[in-house]
């Protein structure tokens, strides 16, 4: 336990005005920048890395955590006012989030999110704090035959909840979003596929205009097609979910937040996997199965426990390996090591105390998330007030000033209006978008762990069975994919009609 | 019934849509270079994947079409009660058509057209004009209504044009297209 | 010390200049576009970043980092290429990928179209996994002849680490079995977890990992024995393989060519002034393990040189190339 007693200790001397103002102000920023669709998490910390620049290098670390944590939790806020994701870790929060706010629990949905991240933070800094360097090296048994797994396992996954009645129709969409990542330069060859000659297409499709378009304008479409008013939400409501609600789905919080931690530790995957993971999970555990996609808050509690959990684990492998866990770990370490800060196995050795001095920084960050989301959740509801002729212009500027700003090229406004105006048309027959955006995510892992591990295993598809990891993810896979396939069920067994509702 | 009939013919075309694009995927892998020349083995060659991907893409197409008369068998009770609308109904009803077409084409026409010809302030306060003014027109109303929600439009576009331009610009010092 | 008295008399030469063009020294009045054409954290992303904010407090004006990654920083280059020559967009990277992509066809230029600003210079080192049977560089080249091929990581085609294991192949006429990751540190890393049995990684991208014993360095693809704090000395390839002509890797930020004559003196004073007494360059080089080379104009492009004519060569044979490199000018080395 002597990792507490140094995390308190670190507490007490991290607890300064100065530093709480820090906190203060970059957590807000934070949010800002992740409720706007297009500005992520990557983006906000690499720009404030370049403000951080003079400071000293423990209130430049402050800053920075806090704005990820700030960044992650704000994107909870489009997802569940507008049904607009505002970072790609929040796709999984529309999912119920959304239907909560038109069944006018919005204020509620708001009061639960907040409260899975600061729990869910809370959990992931604990372990943080004291498992820090065993669950380091546990990113090491993640080979190329795992990360395999783990694509796969995440689309179907993935589409087996976006489309609760048809996963098929989410499947599809999930390989459809694969095949999107293909596009562009591969790993072992630098060859260009489906690219056409152009260098554009060469460099592939950007993220986040794509899911900036598959949700954000193609949303836009839907309300805008609607013959309804907006509707007015109310706006009364209670802002904390009552303590029996919490005390129902309590053990979501640890199972969520232990997961989250750990899909954040692995290289390459981060708080949107950590989200749909932790969100499937707590599914498969529920007692209330039938309400998830419509409006659960347990859903809501898991999704964003689990992303917002999934912060400490992405910064957890920078410290110890100088690896890091996710995109904005990434900016996260070179920002450390800009400061004289040096992540990596002589961390302990070097400056211990460092680790501390980041659990405190989260843990402050997630006291801070609690604080502004319950502070600004009144003002935020006014978003819903506003009348959709009005409030939809504004949405689309800050979708295509979003798909531009993150790397300046007029191409990925095109990609973001392309992937609106196909993804509408995909919506209006029921396919879902999470997934896409997902394949997106994970269509390069795929590609270059699945020939990596050939080229490492000279051709042999054994070990992609053998090895206990990936034995496992394997059978999770088999097992929901069987699971969801009342289409195929259906199909052989006419005879005997199996219905899971 | 009818209803369901529709949902499962959309299904049907999309089914096929899905079966062929992916077997064209297929094919575009099959015809990337395989690098074998330069000794590479064949799990190396980049068309590899998208070639799996393309036909999982297909299987499940033709899936989703031969499943479709199923869901007419089983009518809509089972997968479309409880969805909020049925498919394509944004697109059937004419009047949601139009809105979607004239929100499609100002959207469009700002992001590909009005953004990078004009200066950006002025293409977004023409954008965001238009769209609200565009929906909030109604002819035959009282010319000062009219003019009430010109001046509140006008407004609005302002505002947002001063606002992103401000916020992106000077605050997360992002060059504006 | 040839080498010194080179930068000294052109850097003299630098100062004659800008005293003379001093009259239009340049104050940009908008923040500045440094375009990083790989991710946020890599090994360029990083010594940038360092140098950006030296050049901010030079330059009195912000110089904004915006990653902008794909084909091999082939886009990221190309959008600083098409955008105005007002001197308020920039690149950075190694320079031998700047000087090859006219050779894999991804973008029409050469290294002579630009200003370079170099920063700092890094050196390959080949390192085992510290389980590994290889007991020194010999048995590796040993291998490399004959044996069971060893699996390498590096972070793909064209970049450092294959362009290093490459020469290795035509220095040795053995072969090896090239994995490729996302990125330097992922390479490094799967060497450290055995899922790869070596690294051919630069030496900042290893620094840590060398630091913590996680990995056990062979040489430094150096002509002389790297002196490493805390890792102690790592011996140079020459030492196996005399004839072997290592050739570093340039770092800097790039200017294209058509901007205002002020700009690039401006730079060119803050290059020998500023940050080649670059307190933070510095820390920021020992601290990785790479070596400051501050150079520009005439003397960077002469620098880059070699590590361009290898690259582009090793490409061309390799059957990566689509032009040949002695059509751009580029001869064998």
């Amino acid at each position: 336990m002597d990792g507490l007693s140094m995390l308190g200790e670190a507490l007490i001397s991290g607890s300064t005005p100065i530093q709480l103002f820090h906190v203060g102000w970059s957590t807000l920023l934070g949010i800002f920048v992740g409720m706007l669709p297009g500005l992520t998490a990557t983006m906000g910390v690499a720009l404030l890395t370049t403000l951080t620049f003079h400071m000293e290098p423990q209130v430049a670390i402050v800053v920075l955590l806090s704005m990820y944590v700030g960044t992650i939790f704000g994107g909870s806020r489009s997802a569940i006012l507008l049904n607009i994701p505002g970072t790609p870790a929040s796709a999984a929060t529309t999912l119920d989030g959304f239907p909560l706010a038109q069944a006018k629990q919005a204020r509620e949905a708001l009061g639960m999110a907040t409260v899975g991240s600061f729990l869910g933070t809370l959990v992931s800094v604990v372990m943080l704090a004291v498992l820090a360097p065993v669950l380091a090296d546990y990113a090491l048994g993640f080979g190329a035959f795992e990360f395999f797994w783990l694509a796969v396992f995440g689309i179907v996954i993935s589409g087996r909840l976006t489309a609760l009645n048809d996963p098929i129709k989410g499947w599809i969409a999930g390989i459809l979003g694969l095949i999107i990542a293909m596009i562009g330069q591969e790993s072992l060859h630098a060859y260009p596929r489906f690219s056409f000659g152009s260098t554009d297409l060469s460099g592939g499709i950007n993220l986040i205009p794509a899911m900036v378009g598959a949700f954000g304008f193609a949303e836009i479409l839907h309300v805008m097609a609607g013959k309804h008013k907006a509707q007015i939400s109310d706006v009364s409501g209670r802002m904390l979910p009552p303590m029996s609600t919490i005390k129902k789905y309590w053990f979501t919080v640890p199972r969520s937040g232990v997961v989250g931690t750990i899909i954040g530790i692995v290289p390459g995957v981060g708080e949107d996997i950590g989200a749909w993971v932790s969100y499937a999970l707590a599914r498969r555990a529920s007692k209330e199965k039938e309400k998830y996609g419509k409006g659960s808050l347990e859903g809501l509690l898991a999704a964003e426990t689990g992303n917002s959990a999934a912060v400490p684990g992405a910064v957890l492998p920078v410290l110890t390996l100088a690896v890091p866990g996710s995109a904005p770990a990434a900016v996260l370490m070179a920002a450390m090591i800009i400061h004289g800060i040096r992540p990596g196995p002589m961390i302990m050795i070097e400056s211990p105390t460092v680790i501390y001095d980041v659990t405190v920084a989260l843990l402050l960050a997630a006291a801070a998330i609690l604080i502004f989301g319950l502070i600004l959740t009144k003002p935020m509801l006014r978003v819903l007030q506003v009348p959709k002729e009005r409030l939809h212009p504004i949405i689309f500027v800050l979708c295509t000033v979003g798909s531009f700003a993150i790397a300046s090229r007029p191409f990925d406004i095109l990609i973001m209006v392309v992937f609106g105006l196909g993804g509408f048309l995909l919506r209006q027959m029921k396919y879902p978008m999470a997934p896409i955006v997902l394949g997106l995510v994970l269509g390069s892992l795929l590609d270059q762990n699945m020939r990596r591990a050939l080229v490492l295993s000279d051709g042999s598809f054994e070990p992609f069975f053998t090895r206990p990891i990936s034995a496992v993810l394997m059978a999770v896979t088999v097992i929901t994919v069987v699971m969801g396939i009342p289409a195929v069920g259906r199909l052989f067994a006419r005879l005997k009609p199996t219905k899971s509702a | 019934m009818k209803k369901a009939f529709q949902n499962a013919s959309a299904d049907v075309i999309s089914g096929y849509v899905f079966t062929i694009l992916g077997f064209l995927v297929v094919l575009g892998s099959w015809a990337m270079p395989d690098f074998s020349e330069l000794g590479a083995s064949w799990y190396e060659a980049p068309g590899l994947t998208p070639g799996l991907l393309g036909a999982a893409l297909s299987v499940c197409g033709v899936l989703l079409v031969m499943r479709a008369p199923t869901v007419e068998e089983q009518g809509e009770d089972k997968l479309s009660s409880d969805q909020d609308e049925p498919m394509l109904e944004l697109l059937k009803d004419p009047k949601s058509r139009q809105r979607v077409y004239i929100t499609a084409s100002l959207c469009v026409f700002y992001a590909l057209v009005m953004v990078g010809l004009l200066p950006f302030w002025l293409a977004t306060a023409l954008f965001v004009f238009a769209f609200i003014f565009g929906f909030e027109y109604e002819p035959g109303c009282e010319r000062a209504l009219l003019y009430r929600r010109a001046m509140v439009a006008l407004i609005i576009a302002l505002a947002t044009s001063v606002a992103v331009t401000l916020v992106f610009q000077e605050l997360f010092l992002v060059r504006l297209p | 010390m040839s080498v010194l008295k080179n930068t000294l008399i052109a850097s003299m030469a630098v100062l004659a200049s800008t005293a003379m063009t001093n009259a239009a020294e340049w104050k940009p009045e908008k923040p500045i576009n440094l375009i990083v054409p790989w991710g946020a954290g890599g090994a360029t992303d990083l010594v940038t970043r360092v140098v950006a904010g030296e050049l901010e407090s030079a330059l009195g004006q912000k110089v904004v980092v915006v990653n902008q990654p794909g084909a091999s920083g082939a886009i990221g280059s190309k959008a600083a290429l098409d955008a105005d020559r007002d001197g308020y967009t920039w690149t950075a990277g190694a320079a031998k990928d700047l000087g090859t992509y006219a050779v894999t066809g991804r973008l029409d230029t050469k290294i002579e179209d630009w200003h370079l600003f170099l920063s700092s210079a890094n050196v390959n080192v080949i390192s085992v996994n510290p389980d590994s049977k290889l007991a020194d560089m010999g048995a590796f080249v040993d291998r490399m002849k004959d044996g069971k091929p060893i699996a390498v990581g590096t972070s793909g085609v064209n970049s450092a680490g294959h362009s290093a294991m490459e020469s290795l192949v035509a220095a040795t006429g053995g072969k090896y079995k090239h994995v490729t990751y996302e990125g330097g540190a992922k390479a490094v890393l799967s060497t450290v977890a055995g899922e790869t049995e070596a690294s051919s990684q630069l030496l900042t991208e290893q620094f840590e990992m060398l630091k913590g014993k996680r990995i056990r360095p062979l040489a430094a693809l150096s002509t002389e024995p790297l002196e490493l704090e805390g890792i102690g000395t790592v011996a140079p390839i020459t030492q196996w393989l005399p004839e072997y002509n290592p050739t570093p890797i340039h770092f800097g930020i790039f200017v294209p060519k058509g901007v205002p004559a002020e700009v690039v003196a401006t730079l060119e004073e803050i290059w020998s002034t500023k940050i080649k007494g670059s307190q933070a360059l510095k820390d920021y080089a020992n601290a990785k393990g790479s070596v400051v080379t501050v150079l520009s104009g005439e003397e960077a492009q002469k620098a880059v040189r070699p590590s361009i004519q290898v690259s582009a060569w090793q490409l061309f044979d390799g059957g990566q190339g689509k032009v040949s490199p002695e059509e751009l000018g580029i001869s064998r080395p």
